[in-house]
This record gives structure tokens, sequence and C-alpha cells, in this order.
């Protein structure tokens, strides 16, 4: 007959007991005063600035969706937002705003596998590839102010650009000037600037495959494009998953450099500029119209993005 | 004479050892100099080679633009206003560098261009440093201590990160006029507090991934959890902070639109430079590229310096939770 050691025994029954009662250190050990001290002097402040600046911020944000700058409880707010959608696409800023900020949101999503291929060309160190990163990092080191004064004189009818169409005898357009071209242009600029965009983590993410499962597979046979589509995706998928979430949650900031090209002007307007206009020129009049426009936004945006999140948390990741 | 290597005769070591062979020669003849990473053979070559041509007109495309307002920040103002966009200045005016000390300023508050240096340095500091610091506290005591409400924090901490919520800009601006916050300093400091977001889930999975023993070893000696965490923790996650402290200084040196929205009264050289030419009539182009061209100075030479930390040490994991 089996005999059981009496001190594992009695461990197997209280230890549960223990832990569900007594705080514990990462060790295991249960929490000491100068432990619980040390947890409430760091996260004291973390906390409150969270409380304040998150919590207490969006709760406001959505109580003043419903008052007016005065501080009386009342519809009209909510109603002025809906009688701006109701304006249609030539009249509502707003609505110009959205569809401009969805068309900048499904450029950066589109734009994603791009940037998996930069990534993965230089994690294969293609030629020149230590140059070609930093020249591709470039705009996220230079202010954009400088990139969008050198972008847009360059494009300007007396720059480069435009000499250049009109040696060839075409009409040179004020790109940033005229509402036909003005939003397509912030749209190619931001393209054009955006194929380095999530180079690092993807990069980071690339460099953390074990190289010998590449090599298997090429002992195998795999070709190029195969090793992108069946190793490289489902292996970085953690990471990239994590910045689809990422992508969805920022779906209503998506835009360009509104401000610094054309302050709104020509249909360019997006959402990020329509709120950043409201509060910083209109001032604390507009501050209860912005509140309620994200209110009507957000209402619309996360039943969206957390569907999109469950079907990307279904697809599984694959550990190594 | 080579031993020859059979199934049922060879011993598991003699197996092993002539299967390690064939993949060596395998390998050799897949790549010549052994290394999977930078050989490319047949369609792959070709497959390279074009991503190559797509790279380097990517590459010319971006440093044209630049390029062409290095150029034009030497010309004399007459010789930019005629136009001539591809010729070289007729005559190098160097002069256009030191007249944007001198003439360049934010025209809606006065500040000089050395004023406008000044705050850019202590907006960089503080951004930079609080944003590196503050997350890995709150990293580390929710991933080392298990107390009650530390997995409700977790949650809380992800479900914000996830859960966009437009607009609440304007009540944000409404707090810190409340708090007498707007257009001060302090609010930079204030700002910063902030321990959760993005930076405190990778200091998170970082200091979970630290081994305890080594707080252990340190109780041992006598130390307590604060000196735990700020002598023996703290120094483990350096490479992050740097990592952060540095793309953090950069997005603080090239800030404009929070500077414009928040600290009017303070200005730094981008928030500076664009109300420049936002609000001069007659700008002086060249100086005025003169004066872009030194504000890009400082993140380059800093990205120069720090550039391999940059490129390797940031990842990120999951959200799921």
């Amino acid at each position: 007959m089996e005999t059981q050691n009496p001190s594992i025994a009695s461990e197997s029954v209280t230890a549960p007991a223990v832990r569900k009662k007594k705080a514990k250190s990462y060790g295991g050990k249960p929490l000491r005063t100068m432990d619980k001290v040390f947890i409430v002097t760091m996260l004291f402040i973390p906390i409150v600035h969270f409380l304040i600046f998150w919590v207490y911020v969006n709760f406001n944000s959505i109580m003043m969706a419903f008052q007016l700058p005065t501080g009386e409880w009342s519809w009209a707010t909510m109603e002025s937002v809906f009688l701006n959608f109701s304006e249609g696409m030539e009249n509502s800023s707003l609505l110009i705003s959205i569809q401009n900020t969805l068309i900048y949101f499904f450029k950066d999503l589109l734009m994603m596998p791009f940037q998996v291929l930069v990534a993965y060309f230089l994690f294969r160190k293609i030629i020149g590839h230590k140059a070609i990163q930093v020249i591709l990092y470039m705009p996220a080191l230079i202010s954009g102010v400088v990139i969008t004064s050198a972008f847009s004189s360059f494009i300007n009818p007396s720059g480069p650009i435009g000499t250049l169409l009109t040696a060839m005898g075409m009409e040179a357009p004020e790109f940033l000037a005229n509402s036909d071209y003005a939003t397509g242009t912030i749209l190619f600029y931001t393209i054009w600037l955006g194929w380095s965009g999530n180079m690092l983590l993807l990069g980071g993410a690339m460099a953390r495959i074990p190289v010998e499962i590449l090599e298997s597979a090429r002992l195998d046979g795999i070709t190029t494009p195969k090793e992108i589509v069946y190793m490289v995706f489902p292996l970085i998928w953690n990471t990239l998953s994590t910045l689809i979430i990422l992508q969805m949650t920022g779906i209503f900031g998506a835009g360009g450099p509104v401000l610094l090209f054309t302050q709104g002007r020509y249909k360019t307007s997006t959402i990020g500029w329509w709120i950043f206009e409201k509060i910083n020129y209109t001032g604390a009049s507009a501050y209860n119209e912005v509140s309620a426009a994200g209110l009507v936004l957000t209402c619309v945006g996360v039943p969206i993005i957390l569907t999109v999140r469950k079907l990307i948390e279904k697809i599984p990741s694959v550990d190594y | 004479m080579k031993k020859e290597v059979s199934l049922y005769t060879s011993t598991p070591e003699e197996l092993e050892s002539s299967l390690e062979e064939l993949r060596k020669n395998q390998r050799k003849n897949l790549h010549k100099d052994g290394n999977i990473m930078t050989s490319h053979k047949g369609a792959d070559k070709w497959i390279f080679g074009v991503a190559f041509v797509i790279f380097a007109l990517q590459c010319f495309t971006i440093i044209l633009p630049f390029a062409w307002m290095i150029m034009s920040s030497f010309k004399e103002v007459n010789e930019y206003n005629l136009g001539g966009a591809f010729s070289l200045p007729t005559v190098w005016e160097f002069e256009n560098y030191t007249e944007a000390f001198q003439s360049l300023n934010d025209p809606l508050t006065g500040t000089s261009f050395f004023g406008l240096i000044f705050n850019s340095i202590w907006y960089t500091v503080l951004t930079a440093g609080m944003a590196s610091i503050v997350p890995s506290v709150t990293g580390y005591v929710i991933s080392k201590y298990r107390f009650p409400g530390r997995d409700f924090i977790y949650a809380v901490a992800i479900v914000a990160l996830t859960i966009p919520i437009v607009g609440s800009g304007a009540a944000s601006m409404k707090l810190w006029h409340q708090l007498n916050l707007y257009d001060n300093p302090l609010r930079v400091v204030v700002g910063g507090l902030g321990g959760f977001g993005g930076t405190f889930l990778v200091y998170y999975g970082f200091f979970k991934s630290v081994s305890w023993s080594y707080a252990e070893a340190a109780e041992i000696d006598g130390a307590g959890p604060y000196t735990v965490f700020f002598q023996i923790m703290l120094p483990q996650a350096v490479p992050i902070i740097l990592t952060y402290m540095i793309t953090g200084a950069i997005g603080a040196w090239n800030e404009y639109q929070s500077i414009i929205l928040y600290q009017p009264s303070f200005p730094t050289l981008a928030s500076g430079l664009f109300n420049y030419k936002s609000n001069t009539a007659r700008a002086d182009i060249p100086v005025y590229y003169a004066g872009l061209v030194i504000s890009m100075i400082p993140t380059l030479v800093l990205f120069s310096l720090c550039s391999s930390k940059i490129m390797t040490s940031i990842s990120i994991g999951g959200l799921k939770g």
C-alpha cells in the first residue's frame, strides 16, 4: 500500500487557502509591512493621476455632451451635433472630417502588410540595409514642421516639381491650396513617409525569430514569398495583432499633418484637426460640442473595435 | 578511408555526426557564406534586386527635399524669390545661419530663437525623463507583487489602452484651466506622472521576466523593497529606460501641436518656427530654412550617437487580458 507523506498532504490541503488570503511578493512570501508601504507609495501618484486624468476627464467629457457651455443640462449640444451631420457632405465640417479620417485609417491599415515587407527585407539584410534603415527612419527623427516645410516648398508651383511640370508644358497646380488636390496630396505625403511605420517594432519581432527555424525551412526548399506568408507572418503575429488592435483603437485619430499643411482648409479636415480647431481657436464655447461629437463617435467605434479585437484574438499566435 | 555509415551497424553517435555533416554540406550548397540572412540565390536574387531598386528610389525621394531645402538655406533671399529651383546658390550665404539666430522668433509671444531653444530643452528633458521612468515604477510593482486589486489595475490599464474615447481633449483642457496649469510649465510635470499606457506594458513584461532571486539575495543582505527596486531591479531596465529616453527626447523635441494647444506662452523651436512661418507676412525663406536646419541638428546628433540602441531594443507583446 502506498504511504503518503503527511507534510505534503497537509501542505496540499492548506496551501490554496493561504494563497487566497495572503498577498505575496513575487517570491511567494507574504507581504511584509514595508512591502505594503512600498506598494502604496509607489502606486499612489500614478493611480491618483489615472483617476483624475483618465477616469474623471472621460466621465466629465460624457457629462459635458449633455450640458451647455454655461453648465446647464440640455439636449441642445447633442442636437447640434446631429444637425451638423444632417447638413450633408458639402456643408458639414464634421462629416468631411469623418470621411477624411476613415480614408486615412484604411490607408494606414492597408499599409501594414507593406510595412511588414519593408521590415522583412531589412531583417534579411538587403544590400545597404543599414543606410536604408536610417534614411527610412529619418522622418521619425525630424520635426513635422521641417518635413512639411521642405515637402510643401518642393511641390510648390515655384519649387522643383512645379518648375519641372511647367518645363514639360503642364500646368503646375497649387497642390495644397486646392480642394481637388489637397487631401490627395496630404494622403500621398503620409504614404510616402509611411513605409517605415512600425519598422522598429516589426524588425524587433523578426529579430526574435530563431534563425534555425528559417534555416530548416530553407533546407526544405521554401521560397521567399512562402517564407514571408507561412513563416514570418505567423511568427510575428503576436506583435502584428497588437499593432492592428492599437491601429483600430486610434481609428478616429487617423490623419495627416493638416495643421501644418492647410489648417483644415480645402476640405482637408480630419476629426483630429476638427477637435484641435474647436478647442484651440473657438475656445471654451466649443468644448461641449467637441465632447458630444466625441461621445457619438465613441459609441460607434467601441463595438467595432471590440469585435475586431475578439476576431484577432481568435487567430492563435505561435510561441517560440 | 572514410567509414561507411549504416542505419543497422553504426552507433547513434556515428549516425548523428554523419547527419550533422550532411546538414553542413546542404547549408554550404544553399548559402556560399553559410549565412541564411545575407545570402540570396536563384529567384531570391531577383526579388531582392527589385526590392533594392524600390528602396533606393524611396530613399532618394526622401533625401531630395531635404537636400533642396539645405541648398536653398544658403541662397540670398532675392535669388530664392526669383526662382531657379534647380540652380545652386550664386553666392553661398552662410550668414543666413547667424541671421536665423538673430531674427527668427515666435511672433505671437516675441520669444527669441535662443528662448525657443531653451524652451525646447527643458520641455524635452522633463517629458522624456518622466515618460521613461514613471511607468517603470508601476510596471515593476504590478508585475512583482501580488496584492488585492493588482489584477484589476492591470485589467483597467489594458482597457484604457484599447478603448478609444474620442473628444476628451475638451474636458482635459477644461481640467488644466481649473487646475491653473494651462499655459504653465508645471503642466509638463503633472502630465508626466501617469504611470500607465503602452510603456507600462513594456516594463511589466520586462520585470516579469527578471528573476526574483536577485531580490531574495539582496533581502538576505538586509535590503528593503526600495533598495531592491532602485539598486537591483531598476539598473537592469537601463537599456529600456535609455531607449525610451532617446525616442521620447526625439519626439518631445519635435512636438508642436500640444505646445500650441497647452503652453502657447512657452513655444519650443518646432512650434515657434511654425508660428513664424504662419504669422510673418514677408518671411525671409532662406533664413527660415536655416532655422529649420538648425532645429534638426540635435535629434540627428542624438540618433547618430544612439542609433544601434534605438534600432534594436523595442518590442511589444500581446494585449490580451
